[in-house]
């Protein structure tokens, strides 16, 4: 183990353009080489702390900053990011809003031409990139005909194209399915051991429990432990089952349905139900139907042949990004505007007391924190008593109190008798709430048994 | 297929096409540059949306052509001359007039349009002068985030109607509107953060030279400019005529050298492939 | 659907191509009589046929290599009113030699009988002009030709210009003319000169064989006259030759599309 640390920061303050509190304040950090695991909840200053190895805090964001800190010998408030660019590599959450160039081949040399390589020099460290991420076979094709795991790792290629001995990740997993998570997480583990330094943040830390690992823990911009690391685990929900079987109500049924979103199908020949108090989960890759099947069933999607029935009443949809749809004033007006056709009823308020927003009822929601606005959202769009309630990646880059939220919210539904249906690919939620789960891919659907908590 | 001996091409064409109001020329040009579409269009791509705005653009030539000039020899409709504008014979010339219009109209959005429909969107970038190739990275990148934001659209307005939102009222539209700009402007954000992350900033900066000059690049950079400027060189000296039907039809003057500087613009499609 | 569509849009210019250059206009008329002579270095041939057939014959000579048809016109002191015209489209005849006797300020009654202009360039056959006669310019040994076109039945030509500027023989003293060239020094637009007279169809007086030596006063478009009427059925060369590779260039490219579409759809 070097002396020198690959990262340190010493007393180290930061607070945002326009905050009211310190972001930022750290006492003292060392970063070695070998994988770090940052923790730490929505607003927890995480994110704020992993744009200090670059050079985006401040550079980036503004605001003011305090005390010092060191990468790789350079001081970060006194080095421009074009510097710094060259020895850290950042990947952030969203695949799509990482890519530059259309094609995959310039797109990784996008880094090397800011930074004004000779060109011929260019297409070795290309390759090579590509090589470390497993990904050369992509190398003539265009961005937007990869999947998302696949354009993570061209992120990763474009960012070790520039061979920095530092990796830092902002939730590099949230919006991958299993295949996608997988494949990044062997190539962090590959990078770690030899010799780089890679800080990750990242919710779904039962795929990186694997690995050798150091953990640090952020709340309140502070690094609060170094404990060891622990599987966080969504235990089962104890509720009172409302009456299955043959007793409840068929909420939902495709008879024979193939769908798609464009003229060829890619779902064929589905028969399926859902009952009324029920719990159904939707799991399979991306690009293999979930979403389609899942829109066929909310009405969004008519479908190419076959029959779909519903249930006459209100269907509650959560679509991927759920905070994008808040912008009235107040967190009770979104919700209120959500309910307004149906009977009066305490029930909105019951659903924000139970999501823990009952003191930010009042606030815009552009003002709260992420965490909050995910519920906030949830709160939004699940809110009254629909009859059938369809959810897309309900749980994509929320953190854990989020998630129990979630949680809470669905089992509510649940026992007023809403049908209910959730895509997803995190196996805890699935564990978690669902009565029934079925695997959709390859143009079918196949019911699966229970799958118990691994 | 070098987005700048393609950028060449279109130039020329738009020149041939405008240069003379020749509708033989007009038609040669419009040929040549269906030619290039059809042969070189993206997979996606498809021409059905712009053949029938051109079809409509057309028709709109020769009917205000039509209505609007009332000289010509051959009249075969008189309108009231109490309308103003309007009023008189509405003659066979006006229409031969405004359809060599609406050819040209054609010849010249059809030599234009390969830059949007052959190459990659972000590739035109490519085509920019040196000088410019960090504009060209930044508009490149606004132009990825196109696609993202039309299907986050979809996904809010999606969103938004299961909760009941319906595109009635002009007060409803922020529902849709305020979501959609918040995601556009986010996600502009989180971008240019990933390309600072990347680098990108002032400061000297190379290309990456992927798009190489081949054969049939240099063939076409050179022959289809040269094509055009001997085309405008024939027209100035008179050999290339316009092309007026007033006052009565006559066969469009057409030279041998004229037409042999249109066909000239079929190149791409012959040295090209996809 | 859409490819459909497209042959067929396709294929209609060429089916216009195709006929307008089949419907050629060459033909001619028996040799006509003489006019006479004009001493000027330049000189084109003016026909002007009425509606009622009578045929008014002029050689215009002018002192700059080219002229307007318009300028050559005026300058064969015919009487000649015009309506002039915006946009580049130049001047409209609207009357010649009092023909007809009244006329709107917008030169042409619509469906009524107008002046038509053609051209022969250096002895070819008549061709409509696509231009006004002050657009077109004409140079020493064409002939321009205007008819008085009821607009009904057949379009042909007026008579033959052969004959109208016959081949100057030189007077016995080495001095060409000098009262024929009485207007002072041209300026840039041609000053043309004329001597008049008209004449009705009748059988020519023969015309002299040139020499040698009178050659070098006239351009060797004058030898046409020698050689009496044209041989019918020769259209100007050049545009019969740029219009067939028109078509054969645009029914080229139509084949090839099909075939790029033919691949493409097998892609």
């Amino acid at each position: 183990m070097n002396a020198m640390p690959v990262a340190s920061l010493t007393g180290f303050r930061y607070r945002y353009p326009f905050g009211t509190e310190d972001a930022l304040d750290v006492a003292d950090l060392r970063i070695d080489e070998g994988l770090t695991v940052v923790r730490g909840g929505s607003g927890s200053g995480k994110s704020s702390l992993l744009r200090v190895f670059n050079g985006l805090v401040p550079h980036f964001h503004g605001g003011t900053v305090g005390g010092r800190a060191v990468v790789r010998g350079h001081d970060v408030i006194t080095t421009a990011t074009r510097v710094l660019a060259g020895e850290v590599g950042f990947v952030f959450q969203d695949p799509e809003l990482q890519s530059v160039y259309p094609t995959v081949e310039r797109d990784v040399a996008f880094g090397l031409e800011n930074i004004a390589m000779p060109p011929p020099a260019m297409g070795a460290r290309v390759g090579e990139a590509l090589e470390r991420t497993g990904i050369a076979h992509l190398r003539g094709r265009a961005v937007a005909s990869l999947s998302g795991g696949e354009r993570q790792r061209l992120a990763l290629a474009g960012v070790l194209a520039m061979r920095p001995r530092v990796l830092v990740l902002d939730e590099p997993l949230s919006q991958l399915d299993e295949e996608g998570a997988r494949s990044v997480v062997a190539i962090l583990g590959a990078l770690a051991t030899n010799g780089t330094a890679v800080v990750v943040a990242e919710h779904r830390l039962d795929q990186l429990g694997l690995l050798d690992a150091r953990t640090l823990t952020v709340k309140g911009g502070r690094i609060v432990d170094a404990a060891a690391l622990q599987l966080s685990r969504v235990a089962r929900m104890a509720s009172p089952s409302v009456a299955r079987g043959a007793q409840s109500t068929i909420a939902w049924r495709l008879s024979g349905v193939s769908s798609g979103p464009t003229r060829t199908p890619i779902l064929e020949g589905i028969d399926l139900e859902g009952r009324a108090g029920e719990i159904v989960a939707l799991v399979g890759p991306n690009g293999g139907g979930k979403t389609t099947l899942l829109r066929t069933i909310a009405g969004l999607l008519a479908p190419l042949s076959g029959q779909v029935l519903r249930e006459p009443g209100r269907v509650a949809f959560l679509p991927q990004n759920p905070m994008a749809l808040l912008h009235r004033a107040t967190v009770s007006a979104e919700v209120a505007w959500t309910v307004r056709g149906d009977p009066p009823s305490g029930d909105a308020a019951m659903l924000i007391a139970e999501l823990g927003l009952t003191h930010l009822a009042a606030r815009d929601p552009r003002d709260l924190s992420t965490g909050e606005r995910q519920r906030a959202a949830i709160a939004a769009v699940l809110a009254g008593e629909p009859t059938i309630a369809v959810l897309d990646e309900p749980t994509r880059g929320m953190d854990d109190a989020a998630r129990d939220a979630l949680c809470r919210a669905v089992l509510r539904m649940r026992a007023a008798g809403t049908s209910i249906v959730i895509a997803t690919h995190d196996k805890n939620l699935v564990a978690a709430l669902a009565d029934r789960t079925i695997a959709v891919g390859a143009g079918a659907a196949l019911a699966l048994a229970p799958v118990a908590v691994a | 297929m070098n987005p700048r001996a393609l950028a060449a091409w279109s130039i020329s064409g738009i020149t041939i096409s405008l240069a003379s109001g020749n509708p033989v020329y007009r038609v040669l040009v419009l040929l040549c540059a269906l030619n290039v579409l059809v042969a070189l269009r993206r997979p996606d791509v498809s021409l059905r949306g712009m053949g029938i705005a051109l079809v409509v653009a057309a028709l709109i030539a020769i009917t205000v052509t039509t209505l609007a000039s009332h000289t010509g020899a051959h009249a075969f409709l008189a309108l009231p001359s109490g309308i103003p504008v309007l009023g008189g014979p509405l003659t066979i010339e006006a229409v031969l007039f405004g359809a060599s219009t609406g050819v040209g109209i054609a010849a010249a959005v059809l030599a234009a349009a390969p830059l949007s429909l052959v190459l990659m969107p972000n590739s035109l970038v490519d085509a920019l002068p040196s000088g410019l190739a960090r504009t060209g990275a930044a508009i490149g990148t606004a132009l990825n985030l196109i696609p993202g934001i039309a299907r986050s659209a979809t996904e809010i307005r999606d969103a938004q109607r299961m909760r009941g939102w319906r595109p009635r009222r002009v007060r409803e539209w922020p529902d849709l509107a305020v979501p959609v700009v918040l995601t556009a402007l986010e996600g502009s954000i989180t971008l240019a953060e990933a390309m600072e992350a990347r680098g990108y900033g002032a400061g000297p900066r190379t290309h990456y030279a992927d798009v190489v000059w081949g054969r049939a690049d240099v063939a076409v950079c050179v022959v289809a400019p040269a094509a055009a400027i001997a085309f405008v060189a024939l027209r100035v000296a008179g050999v290339i005529g316009d092309w007026y039907p007033f006052p009565d039809v006559s066969l469009p003057p057409v030279s041998v050298a004229g037409v042999a500087c249109c066909l000239a613009l079929a190149i791409p499609a012959l040295v090209w492939r996809r | 659907m859409i490819r459909r569509l497209m042959r067929v849009a396709l294929a209609l210019p060429l089916l216009a191509v195709g006929a307008g250059a089949a419907s050629s206009v060459t033909r001619d008329g028996p040799a006509a009589p003489l006019c006479v002579q004009a001493a000027s270095s330049h000189r084109v041939g003016l026909v002007v046929e009425h509606a009622d057939g009578q045929v008014v014959r002029r050689c215009v000579g002018f002192d700059t290599p080219t002229a307007t048809a318009l300028s050559a016109l005026q300058g064969s002191g015919l009487e000649v009113g015009i309506s002039s015209y915006g946009g580049g489209l130049g001047a409209a005849i609207c009357q010649i030699d009092n023909e007809p006797a009244t006329y709107p300020p917008s030169c042409f009654t619509g469906a009524g009988s107008y002046w038509v202009l053609f051209v022969s360039h250096a002895g070819g056959a008549w061709v409509t002009s696509a231009l006004g006669a002050s657009s077109v310019t004409v140079a020493n040994g064409d002939d321009i030709g205007f008819r008085f076109d009821p607009q009904t039945g057949a379009d042909p030509p007026p008579p033959s210009p052969a004959g109208t500027c016959p081949v100057l023989t030189p007077p016995p003293a080495a001095t060409p003319t000098p009262a024929v060239r009485a207007s002072p020094r041209p300026n840039a637009t041609s000053t043309p000169s004329a001597v008049t007279s008209t004449s009705r169809p009748a059988t020519p007086p023969p015309t002299s064989r040139p020499t040698a030596g009178v050659l070098g006063l006239v351009t060797p478009g004058a030898t046409r006259a020698s050689a009496g009427s044209l041989s019918p059925g020769s259209a100007r060369p050049g545009v019969n030759l740029g219009i067939l590779l028109a078509a054969i260039g645009a029914g080229a490219l139509v084949g090839l599309l099909g075939t790029q579409a033919l691949r493409r759809r097998r892609q």
